[in-house]
């Protein structure tokens, strides 16, 4: 039995990585094929901000035209979300790309040469992870400007210290072994050990913390909208319509659930999709971690 | 095992702490009696200074007129009729301009001490050695010494506020006549509060000297003040404590001259999230509280609330042309006449103006900014002010108007190139949000090439943008009256040292002449006259898109009543010393 | 390495880290002009016109270096500067808020990890059965919930549907009065034990009522990090060697868990907490924002969008002190748990 078919059988036999799969894939569908399934207004130049009706401040319910109803300022729900799917990709895969290489770079130079290299990158992380993440975050979005972007370039510089650290520590591990010193020892060069020996074995729990950190980076940027810090108003992002519903999550005396669709339904799509991505992660550790051994 | 025992013991640990707080099950909609005797109002914003001479935002001057008094007061819902309070009568002299005032006696402090002439010259006079720069004393400054603020010289302030030895009257000097009238305005305002002058120079404060006054000019911190967070007012209510960034409480003045508090507490909370407030007004923990306009639906037809609607405020917000942008502004594109941007004074076309004026849907924005509950303003002298023009001359919504007039502007070079911006508001308010979209999309509805981009920032940046850097081509923000006449919303708009139009290249010292000039006539049918001119003046070489004049509401439960407004009571809760909450 | 001079070394370290972090801060803040810095003095549009003034007033146009030394000189003088935001100096801005928030992180820490533990226990006892993969769901759904979302719902239901039951603040008006008065000293401004060191027990209920909320809200969100940790951590070691020898010995099933190991599974939990319980006192701005439980993370949070550089700066000095010592703490802790750890070796 190959490897490839071996794994594919432990991730079918557990019902939650199963789950897992189902619902990326699912989120993956809706991103490729969102121009279909909710598409931009002739005349509308960028797809990304949601079309509206009017100006009406309060939620309007689900309707014809609005399947799942406007939240306030008249922004359709559905168009919202099927696009935010997209935006949420954007920004999870992109951060924790960042993240992750910067933390491969400075954790092998850390990990690998130790000495003064270390200690200087270690201090580096040492102020970063010392700084207070949410007004660095903070800073950088005043200083850019309310955008996706700026929220992407404030969580990068917030995250990326916390892989360095894992990945010195996994190749400190690493860097021991047998087989490393026989690659040096037939005269490999250090930059040919790192990538070639010492990444693949040591890159197992990043890949697992970096897929279960594309969950955590879609809810910090919904954190960030809250605050009035994340894209601007209009743009179609989850973290956008669920703080939209903030004020509308105790309706009117008689109908308290009166808004029910404004709150529920972005809140549902982080929900899942922040839960896929644990799942998957989950499930890639248990199959690929060698310390819980195949059994 | 133990962790099911451990759990429910838990649970039934914090129902059980729930439940022994739980106070009264109201069925359905009736919203429970709770707090006897303490009025609890919840609210956005903290105060900033406790003290009458530093504060100038609306919250502190709220608590301000619960712990001090003026010498007089409006009289009930009038803004131009005065009751006396400290003061007991008052007389102006046209010969010499001075205004005699005469003190109520048997008066006492919150510390004890007994209120004299001396401590109503000593806080005039205090409060204008302070003078704190952006504060709210250029209004003494100006009717008594013609000036803006200390230069230094106390032997001025010195003698623009005296006590008459002989007859023990307190006598302010003016520098003109015309000042008669507004000056009484003034004096209505949290800052002419009457401080403890005894108490005051106990605590350390300025001693009433000259040769001390530098020593209290212009402090750098707002806590630098001996009256930031201790008091001895003459009011109704005293300091009790005063947590930052929590809450103020107030306790009753049980020597108030005028006797019978009607709440033995007055607790200001600062809330800031609307869902609590909205329950906590429904559950009865709060006798008033702040509804921002988009939830007013969520509180109709409650039976156990009192609503009070279509109150006239004096404030008005507009959409302001700057007609002189700075030369680094990022916001106008290309500065060029090619469609992608625009140039600096895109906007000292009068046809411009005119029709960014008609193509502005005012009802849309009426219904849809702020739920139909407004007035459109012809100009910036609103209703409310004295020389209000009731029948000025307004804009209406009419595009084929508007084309016209961007057809004409710059001599046709509008129209053959188009224009392209970014028009600015401070985020989060949504009235103004919408008011961004409704001029960039009927702009677009007349020509495909006039564009409009719309872009939030935050409030420090866009305050900084206006006054600072000027390189906003359009912007929004509004003014609140420090006094209810006509002089005060018509310099910030159109004199050119004025807050508003001082910055954005409007007006001229022809303008200004006409503004001195009807401020200082003495006969009313003149002034009048001249205010109509003025409004008139406005319409025809508009500085901006005037919006609305918003009408209020006021949202207590059914337990508090009395409330009545006046547009120049600080804060929202109203005049509390003249109401009152009961079970019944 | 010896216990003494390790910390010494630790806390030595502390110096760049702060030099570094107040750097920083500063150099983003000269990424805004003097004027947009000259706003927070400001209150009211009116004020505006006297901008130029109030720049000369507080130095805001001299250069960056100057400004940080100027700043560094204040610092070291005891001045921590004034905090605009709240009217007071920064340093009593400081402890002013600081209770709030602690008092959130005592109750809420413990209840994290107690939950944490107990159910990533359970679900690694029952590995791939469905209390395992029911706990897990439940944790990563509490986890994916946006806080601000599950505090308002929370709010709803038992503040608004449930008539008052549970409500947002610290305390009570009633009790706020007992508290303030002169009968009850407030030693530590933290309600629920200044209410024990009194002997007052309707304070100490109603501070704990009013805990319950952000303490569920934060226990719901937060608990998923402990769970996952102990789960895989509790699985590791049921692996080792030990644990088959115990069972091979005839010790019962639970001995073998509870006793062996779970123990060593609470090694990496300790690591965790340590940062959960630092990142709590932190301030959690959004908790403390819904609920009006105005701590250290709601004071950071308005400094930093009213760009009150002072307040920012102070805040940005505690959160560093804080981060140092609790890591300096967790790895002195490490060592004592896990003896083949060395203090000074490399800790992940």
């Amino acid at each position: 039995m190959t490897d490839w078919k071996f794994t594919v059988r432990q991730i079918a036999k557990n019902p939650l990585s199963v789950a897992g799969i189902i619902i990326l894939t699912f989120f993956v569908v809706i991103a490729i094929f969102a121009p279909l399934i909710a598409p931009t207004p002739e005349g509308q130049v960028n797809p990304y901000m949601i079309p509206r009706e009017g100006y009406s401040a309060t939620p309007q319910p689900p309707s014809e035209e609005h399947i799942f109803g406007t939240t306030q300022g008249e922004y359709d729900i559905f168009y919202g979300v099927i696009w935010g799917t997209r935006s949420a990709f954007h920004v999870g895969l992109v951060v924790i790309g960042i993240v992750v290489t910067i933390g491969i770079i400075l954790g092998s130079l850390s990990g690998y040469f130790g000495g003064v290299i270390d200690e200087v990158i270690m201090r580096i992380t040492d102020i970063f992870l010392a700084f207070p993440a949410l007004i660095l975050a903070m800073a950088i979005v005043a200083v850019i400007g309310p955008s996706l972007t700026s929220v992407m370039i404030a969580l990068s510089i917030v995250s990326w210290p916390s892989y360095a650290r894992l990945i010195r520590g996994d190749i400190l591990q690493v860097r021991e072994e047998d087989y490393i010193e026989a690659s040096r020892g037939i005269g490999a060069s250090s930059g040919r050990v790192i990538i070639r020996h010492v990444l693949p074995n040591a890159i197992y729990p990043t890949l697992i913390m970096a897929s279960l950190d594309i969950g955590a980076i879609v809810l910090a940027a919904a954190a960030l909208s809250f605050l009035g810090l994340g894209a601007p108003e209009g743009y179609a992002d989850w973290g956008q319509l669920t703080s939209f519903a903030r004020n509308w999550i105790v309706g009117p005396y008689q109908n308290p659930l009166k808004y029910w669709y404004a709150v529920t339904i972005p809140g549902l799509f982080i929900l899942f999709f922040v839960l896929g991505w644990n799942l998957l992660g989950d499930a890639i550790r248990d199959i690929f971690d060698p310390k819980l051994a195949r059994r | 095992m133990k962790k099911i025992l451990f759990i429910s013991l838990a649970v039934i640990l914090s129902l059980s702490v729930g439940l022994m707080g739980c106070e009264g099950e109201g069925e359905g909609e009736a919203i429970p009696y709770k707090n006897d005797g303490m009025f609890v109002n919840e609210t956005i914003g903290d105060i900033k200074s406790l003290d009458p001479a530093w504060g100038y935002d609306t919250a502190s001057g709220e608590q301000v007129s619960y712990i001090y008094e003026p010498l007089l007061f409006f009289d009930g819902e009038d803004t131009d009729l005065f009751v006396p309070m400290l003061a007991t009568s008052w007389s102006f002299n046209a010969t010499d301009n001075t205004y005699r005032f005469t003190i109520r006696e048997g008066v006492t402090f919150q510390s004890g001490n007994t209120l004299t002439p001396e401590d109503v010259e000593y806080s005039f006079e205090r409060a204008m050695v302070i003078d704190r720069t952006g504060g709210p004393i250029w209004m003494f400054y100006q009717p008594l010494l013609d000036d803006w603020g200390w230069s230094g010289n106390f032997t001025a302030v010195d003698e623009a506020v005296e006590v008459d030895p002989i007859t023990d009257e307190v006598v302010f000097t003016l520098c003109g006549g015309y000042w008669e009238f507004p000056f009484l305005q003034i004096l209505c305002g949290p800052w002419s509060s009457i401080v403890d002058m005894d108490y005051c120079i106990a605590a350390g404060d300025w001693d009433g000297t000259g040769a001390d006054a530098g020593n209290f000019n212009n402090p750098a911190a707002v806590g630098d003040t001996k009256l930031y967070n201790q008091s001895s007012g003459t009011g109704p209510w005293k300091l009790n404590l005063w947590e930052p960034g929590v809450q103020v409480k107030l306790e009753k003045n049980t020597a108030y001259w005028q006797g019978s508090v009607p709440f033995d507490w007055v607790i200001t909370k600062v809330v800031d999230e609307w869902t609590n407030r909205k329950l906590s007004l429904l559950n009865g923990d709060a006798d008033h509280v702040y509804v921002p306009r988009m939830y007013i639906g969520e509180l109709e037809g409650i039976a156990d609330l009192n609503t009070y609607q279509d109150l006239p405020t004096l404030n008005v917000d507009a959409f302001f042309f700057n007609q002189d942008i700075s030369a680094n502004s990022s916001f106008v594109g290309s500065e060029a006449w090619d469609g992608n941007g625009i140039p600096l004074d895109f906007f000292s076309d009068l046809d411009v103006r005119k029709g960014f004026c008609y193509a502005f849907d005012y009802e849309t924005y009426l219904n849809d900014a702020i739920m139909g509950e407004g007035t459109q303003m012809g100009s910036p002298v609103i209703d409310g002010l004295t020389y209000f023009n009731p029948s000025a001359s307004m804009y209406s919504y009419d595009l084929a108007l508007a084309e016209t007039h961007l057809a004409a502007a710059w001599g046709g070079a509008v129209e053959a190139n188009g224009f392209k911006f970014t028009v600015l508001y401070n985020a989060g308010n949504v009235p103004r949000k919408i008011a961004c979209e409704i001029l960039a999309e009927n702009l677009l509805a007349i020509n495909e090439n006039y564009q409009i981009a719309i872009q939030p920032i935050t409030w420090p940046t866009f305050l900084g943008k206006i006054w600072g850097t000027m390189d906003m081509p359009m912007f929004q923000i509004g003014w609140m009256a420090d006094y209810p006449h006509a002089d005060n919303f018509v310099v910030p708009f159109m004199h050119t040292t004025g807050a508003f139009s001082g910055f954005i290249g409007y007006g001229d010292s022809t303008l200004d002449d006409m503004i001195t000039a009807a401020f200082k006539d003495t006969n009313p049918v003149t002034q009048e006259a001249k205010y109509y001119a003025l409004q008139q003046y406005w319409h025809d070489d508009p500085g901006g898109v005037m919006l609305f004049q918003p009408l209020a509401r006021r949202y207590f439960t059914k337990y508090i009543s009395g409330f009545y407004l006046n547009p120049c009571i600080p804060g929202q809760p109203g005049p509390l010393y003249y109401m009152s909450k009961s079970e019944s | 390495m010896e216990l003494r001079s390790y910390i010494i070394r630790r806390l030595l370290l502390l110096i760049p880290v702060l030099f570094g972090v107040t750097l920083f801060i500063f150099g983003i803040s000269m990424f805004f002009s003097p004027i947009e810095r000259a706003t927070l003095y400001i209150t009211d549009p009116r004020q505006m016109a006297h901008l130029a003034e109030v720049i000369e007033m507080y130095g805001l146009d001299r250069p960056f270096f100057v400004q940080y030394v100027t700043w560094l000189g204040q610092v070291f003088s005891g001045n921590l500067g004034w905090s605009v935001v709240v009217g007071m100096p920064v340093f009593d801005a400081i402890w002013h808020f600081l209770p709030a928030t602690l008092e959130l992180a005592i109750f809420a820490a413990p209840v994290i990890i107690f939950a944490g533990i107990f159910f990533g226990s359970t679900a690694a006892a029952h590995k791939d059965r469905p209390l395992d993969h029911g706990t897990r769901v439940m944790a990563i759904v509490g986890w994916s919930l946006p806080t601000f979302w599950l505090g308002l719902i929370l709010i709803m239901v038992f503040y608004g549907y449930f008539r008052g039951f549970l409500p947002p603040g610290r305390l009570g008006i009633q009790m706020d009065m007992v508290v303030n008065s002169a009968e009850f000293t407030r030693y530590t401004h933290i309600n629920t034990i200044d209410a024990i060191l009194n002997l007052n027990g309707p304070v100490l209920l109603d501070a704990l009522r009013h805990l319950i909320l952000p303490v569920t809200t934060l226990t719901v969100v937060l608990m998923a990090f402990i769970m996952r940790l102990m789960r895989s951590s509790m699985l590791e070691s049921l692996g080792k060697g030990y644990i088959l020898t115990a069972r091979a010995k005839g010790l019962a099933e639970r001995v073998v868990v509870n006793k062996h190991a779970r123990r060593n599974a609470l090694i990496p939990v300790i690591t965790v907490s340590g940062y959960l319980l630092a990142g709590l006192a932190n301030g959690v701005v959004i908790t403390e924002t819904i609920f009006t439980y105005k701590g250290i993370g709601w004071w950071a949070w308005q400094s930093a969008i009213n760009m009150d550089i002072s307040s920012v700066l102070g805040f940005a000095l505690f959160n560093a002190v804080l981060f140092v010592l609790v890591n300096l703490v967790v790895d002195i802790l490490y060592t004592r748990v896990d003896p083949r750890v060395r203090l000074g070796g490399t800790v992940q």
